[in-house]
């Protein structure tokens, strides 16, 4: 009885919807080495050490977009291979501890 | 007795292939030739210029949707940033540069904010289809300010858990960071406990469902897959479900799904 119990007990587990969605693994291309390159993220410019790129977000919205030169990975210069580490400058303890403080309303941009 | 751990041995064995690369972070071998994943990249950059995105939501197909729980397509969410870009070599260009969270090579539990490619974001998919939220204009312009600034860091939690729980601060994957910049852009804080009331408030995560025993064995294969930081029942925040709350609230430009050879709207 005890036996016939756990049998279906383990088909039943298995039996459930599975698994887990996929973790935000780093593939093989960006296993190089972080530890060379420096983040200054509290900067517009993130620039990473040995993955040598610089990058600075253009703010001003609204105007024509058009996606050119080095940016282009078709033209075998976009495919950096190596991360820049953006964590680095925002080591800081989490708080875990629970505060319970009101919403405020739903957001909106009106 | 006896028997028993048998048993519990040999379901944990079943189990542990399955959920074991569910959340690896092993490296992954691409899937396409780098031609068709620089293609398709480009494919993606061009079409976000050419709607006038400053800044975008983007995820990718990681996994095979038919091994994924049910409302769950995409397995890896992004800010797509447009940039002016400068090389090792010293070439310049215009197009976007990636801000991800991802789990650390060396331990899956952990977790770290880093910049790459669109060819980089694609090289471990499984298809080459992409999902893609193009934020209100007023909201780009709001995203890339915190973007910009330490708040984008400040809303990062290193402890990392594939399935963790938006409305609380105890573990974070890259969705759910997502959702904290996008809260911290709306609501122009990086005060984390109002990010999280306003999420429990306003945010519907989406709803996972998973059986009593793999929810208890699973942290046993990898502690990246812990749930203890849910209740009886598993949320968790996908793109799927950030796309809802961006429609719902009038927060999105436009919704799409792009593939190599189609752009379709959801």
């Amino acid at each position: 009885m005890k036996l016939r119990l756990v049998t279906l007990a383990t088909i039943a587990a298995l039996a459930v919807t599975p698994v887990f969605a996929q973790g935000s693994g780093q593939h093989s291309a960006q296993a190089a080495d972080h530890s060379g390159q420096a983040a200054s993220h509290g900067a517009a410019a993130v620039v990473s050490g040995t993955a040598a790129v610089a990058a600075v977000p253009i703010v001003v919205v609204g105007g024509a977009l058009a996606v050119t030169g080095a940016a282009l990975t078709s033209a075998g210069t976009g495919s950096v291979q190596t991360g820049a580490d953006l964590s680095e400058a925002a080591v800081v303890p989490q708080n875990t501890t629970i505060i319970v403080i009101e919403p405020d309303g739903a957001p909106t941009l009106d | 007795m006896k028997r028993f751990f048998s048993y519990l041995f040999i379901m944990m064995i079943a189990l542990g292939p399955s959920i074991a690369q569910a959340g690896s972070t092993e490296a992954t071998k691409p899937n396409f030739p780098a031609a068709s994943i620089n293609a398709f990249a480009d494919r993606v950059q061009n079409d976000l210029a050419s709607r006038g995105a400053n800044i975008a939501i983007v995820a990718r197909k990681g996994r095979n949707p038919s091994t994924l729980p049910k409302g769950i397509e995409y397995t890896h969410v992004a800010y797509w940033v447009y940039s002016e870009i400068t090389n090792a070599d010293g070439s310049t260009g215009r197009g976007y540069r990636v801000y991800n969270l991802y789990q650390t090579s060396g331990d899956p539990t952990r977790s770290r904010l880093v910049q790459d490619s669109p060819a980089d974001f694609f090289t471990g998919a499984f298809r080459l289809d992409a999902g893609v939220i193009i934020p209100d204009k007023r909201l780009q312009q709001k995203l890339l300010k915190v973007v910009a600034s330490p708040a984008y860091s400040s809303v990062h939690n290193a402890s990392y858990s594939v399935l963790s729980n938006p409305e609380n601060n105890q573990f974070q994957n890259c969705t759910e960071h997502t959702l904290n910049v996008l809260m911290a852009s709306l609501y122009d804080t990086d005060n984390l406990p109002r990010i999280k009331a306003n999420i429990s408030a306003h945010f519907d995560p989406q709803p996972i469902r998973l059986g009593g025993l793999k929810r208890t064995l699973a942290p046993a294969t990898s502690k990246a897959l812990t749930t203890k930081d849910h209740g009886a029942t598993v949320a968790t925040t996908t793109f799927g479900a950030l796309a809802r709350f961006m429609e719902k609230n009038d927060l999105a430009q436009t919704t799409y799904r792009i593939t190599p050879s189609n752009v379709t709207r959801f």
